[in-house]
């Protein structure tokens, strides 16, 4: 155990995710500045051939592994063998926390046998239903991470089938909150020196991420349907809306705003409407307001529109598509992009989210399989002797190191 | 897990309480300052005005203001900035403090809080923060320890750092908006604002990780928390994608690895005593394996079908899957078909609805779904915490706080005697009222 003292940097995480809640979860300790490091099987992890693809030769390259496992260091182990776990033990006598993605079964048999020996070690389990409960063995996707969610039934058309968002954001937010889940239990150890399970359940870690509609049904006992691109049932204009070259997002649920809406649309005799006089009121007449707000955007562009907007305190912005956000002045402006120059020159991805005190200030690419095998086994205390008798026997593989 | 850790939360909307809540949920001490509009203004002592609430509420007009509030059985009298289900939710496990910080008093008050807090978190635009003294280069003189968390929109930097947003204006600048959609069609929000607890889930982990650093250093930090951030961050691989090949066509439902994947209309139900509801059924086929796992729970022999037995033939007929196999679940009831589908490792699962999810037996199981006496209010259920540890918990649920309803006893912890506390009272610096009519 390290990480009393040294701060985030002087936290070791082992990662032995292969779903990207426990991937996500790893790499926002990573962009905090723990050193983590990425435990995948010889033949590699399964998030390496998880879509996006980025090209459809071989050897494939997986836009999420690339940027779920950057700043992490890479072991090879086939830590499923008696040889494998001796050395997955090593590790973990070195690391604080463990983040794993296993089904609820093999989590908690994994958890007993890594928390034994080791008090104080840190087990976040990432999963879609937590390890307990009668669905914890059931099996999931990311489409069905939705259905749990509570999200895919309340979004999309109400006259067609409900809708999924496009990326596996039911386990990035599942990762997010075993990030804290990690941290917390670290500030627990400080008082009591000893590690715990933590169980993070994608679907709870959702259903506690709904702005009211659990206490729609408990306070009202009504059921939340879908509104399209309006933010039903209270609020109007909360939506996306046309505009001539393209669609922009307004927001207005504030009586001072939805005064200045109309002022600044040119319509200001629609503040004073006792029709329109709540944001409640409006989205029950949506159609018709939208219907007088078209002819001021559709005259203008989504930049004029929120240029405008904005400049009367209006909430709003472009829709951007994703290229769009590539070029985003504020998301440049902020240094925001990290480029992995292993994927092509001027390839840009997401880099630190927010910048905490130990975040890395350089880059650091996904690793290869094995890059930081013989590293990282070396400072878990294995002789050199021991290495190479697991690598010869297959066990583990040993990659081309990296540069760093 | 937290406790002796002090939180100050200056959270509006939600992004920022969910910060304070999460905090809390892990027992902190959290004292959210509020302003007296906070919450919305009382009503004029206007017959009018009264007699179109007892309209609303007989069912004979439509509600006239707040709807998003949810209040407990639809009714906000009285007191109605205390009923709110939408803000008693967000609120949880906090103390309330309403107090007026630009004041004489106010600023005592506000400095002394500074004294002995550990956190401060906020989601108001930089200049707001300055303008109510709450900002990082003021208190870090003043508490050198302090850790400000400052969870924007956009950013304290950048050329966009002054405009204003909600979640749903920053899915659609994060390009998660443009991602989403039906195939063929335009963009699509989300059906809530999933910005902000991707923003608020992130502000948490931002103050756990500064106070472990604290903890080496001594010393506080600055947190500069753009949503815009952390919600592209959770499209990283999307846009990453796109940085190389351009963006993916919107996909619907469709998955980019199995097939067939989709939603499927099930039996209609009536949940809510309303008119009668689509329910579906959400399931994915992995791989050639489960297909045939599949195919043990439909009998209907037109899957029995040479197209359907590789992946690429599925991809390649998907359309015409989905009409069978929405066939094949358009009179079943989605729990059973789920039952049946998953006992053969079939993936599959109810399109939830918010209904379903507090009635969900899995999550009572779990502990999820939690209940609290709300003062005015009374006893309902709420979603919980998510995050369960072996050695801690379950985690507290206090009730939210009544506006300014802790005034008295947290000046009182800063030291304050009853004779100022009264004076505070008088000089209009603490609140426990909403102004008349007045609307954030």
């Amino acid at each position: 155990m390290s990480g009393q003292s040294g701060g985030m940097s002087g936290l070791r995480v082992l990662d032995l995710s292969v779903h990207v809640s426990g991937a996500y979860a790893a790499r926002l300790l990573a962009t905090a500045g723990a050193q983590v490091t990425l435990v995948e099987p010889t033949a590699g992890s399964a998030l390496r051939s998880r879509p996006p693809l980025l090209t459809s030769q071989e050897p494939t390259r997986s836009a999420a592994f690339e940027y779920l496992s950057a700043w992490k260091r890479g072991v090879a182990l086939d830590w499923s063998t008696d040889t494998g776990w001796t050395a997955l033990e090593r590790l973990l006598d070195h690391s604080d926390v463990v983040i794993t993605t296993l089904p609820a079964d093999r989590a908690l048999d994994f958890d007993r046998r890594a928390r034994a020996a080791r008090p104080s070690l840190v087990h976040v389990a990432a999963s879609s239903y937590g390890l307990t409960g009668p669905w914890a063995g059931w099996r999931s996707s990311d489409l069905t991470d939705w259905a749990a969610s509570g999200y895919l039934y309340i979004t999309g058309d109400p006259l067609r089938e409900p809708l999924q968002g496009a990326g596996p954001w039911a386990s990035y937010v599942a990762g997010i909150a075993s990030a804290i889940g990690a941290m917390a239990a670290l500030h627990a150890r400080r008082a009591t020196g000893r590690g715990q399970l933590v169980d993070v359940g994608a679907m709870e870690v959702m259903a506690s991420a709904h702005q009211w509609s659990l206490v729609m049904w408990s306070h009202q006992g009504r059921i939340k349907h879908r509104a399209n691109n309006r933010h039903a049932e209270a609020h109007h204009p909360v939506s996306l809306m046309a505009v001539r070259d393209g669609w922009v997002c307004i927001a207005a649920p504030t009586q001072a705003q939805w005064v200045n809406l109309c002022v600044a649309l040119d319509l200001p005799e629609m503040a004073d409407d006792p029709r329109f006089a709540t944001a409640g009121l409006r989205f029950d007449v949506a159609e018709e307001i939208d219907g007088r707000f078209a002819q001021f955007l559709m005259a203008r562009t989504r930049n004029e529109v929120v240029e405008h907007l904005q400049g009367f305190h209006v909430p709003a912005s472009a829709v951007l598509s994703m290229d769009e956000v590539l070029e985003d002045p504020q998301l440049q402006a902020r240094a925001f992009w990290a480029y992995p120059e292993p994927l092509g020159v001027g390839v840009k991805m997401p880099g630190v989210p927010f910048v905490l005190p130990s975040s890395p200030e350089s880059f650091s690419a996904a690793p290869d399989i094995g890059a930081d095998t013989a590293a990282a086994l070396d400072e878990a205390g294995l002789r050199p002797a021991e290495i190479e008798s697991l690598s010869a026997s297959g066990v583990i593989g040993l990659g081309q190191e990296s540069d760093d | 897990m937290m406790s002796g850790v002090r939180v100050v939360e200056f959270g509006y909307a939600w992004a920022g309480p969910l910060v304070g809540r999460t905090l809390g949920d892990l027992g902190a001490d959290v004292i959210k300052v509020e302003q007296d509009n906070a919450r919305g203004g009382r009503l004029p002592d206007d017959p009018s005005l009264r007699a179109a609430l007892d309209d609303w509420r007989r069912g004979e007009a439509v509600e006239p203001t707040l709807r998003a509030s949810v209040f407990p059985e639809g009714e906000p009298e009285p007191e109605p900035w205390n009923r709110a289900g939408i803000f008693n939710k967000h609120n949880r496990n906090k103390r309330g403090l309403c107090a007026d910080l630009k004041t004489a008093s106010g600023k005592r008050i506000w400095r002394r809080l500074v004294e002995t807090s550990d956190v401060i978190v906020d989601n108001f635009s930089p200049r707001g923060a300055k303008s109510l003294g709450i900002d990082y280069e003021t208190v870090r003189q003043w508490n050198p320890r302090l850790i400000s968390v400052s969870c924007t929109g956009y950013g304290h930097t950048g050329p966009f750092r002054q405009r204003v947003s909600y979640g749903p204006v920053l899915e659609a600048h994060a390009g998660t908006a443009s991602a989403t959609g039906y195939v063929g069609d335009g963009p699509m929000k989300m059906g809530h604002a999933f910005p902000d607890p991707i923003g608020g889930l992130h502000g948490a982990f931002a103050v756990l990780a500064a106070l472990w650093e604290r903890e080496e250093t001594g010393r506080g930090s600055f947190v500069d928390l753009s949503q815009l951030q952390t919600n592209a961050a959770v499209a990283g691989d999307l846009i990453l994608e796109t940085s190389v090949k351009g963006q993916a066509p919107r996909r619907g439902n469709r998955s980019r690895s199995s097939a067939p994947q989709g939603v499927y209309r099930c039996r209609d139900e009536r949940p809510d005593a309303r008119e009668s509801m689509d329910m579906w059924i959400a399931i994915t086929i992995e791989d050639d394996a489960a297909w045939l796992r599949f195919r043990e729970v439909v009998t209907d022999e037109r899957f029995d079908d040479r197209r359907f037995e590789t992946l690429e033939g599925r991809f390649e007929h998907h359309d015409e899957l989905d009409d069978l196999i929405g066939e094949w679940t358009r009179d079943q009831d989605r729990f059973v078909l789920t039952e049946q589908l998953q006992a053969e490792d079939v993936t599959a699962l109810p399109v939830m609805t918010n209904g379903d999810l507090v009635q969900s037996e899995h999550l009572r199981e779990r502990g999820f779904i939690v209940e609290w006496d709300q003062p005015g209010v009374g006893v309902y259920e709420y979603g919980g915490f998510p995050i369960h540890f072996s050695d801690w918990g379950p985690a507290q649920m206090r009730p939210a706080p009544l506006l300014g309803g802790d005034n008295r006893e947290i000046c009182e912890e800063l030291g304050f005697s009853g004779e100022e506390i009264d004076g505070f009272i008088a000089d209009g610096t603490l609140v426990d009222t909403p102004p008349v009519g007045a609307s954030r």
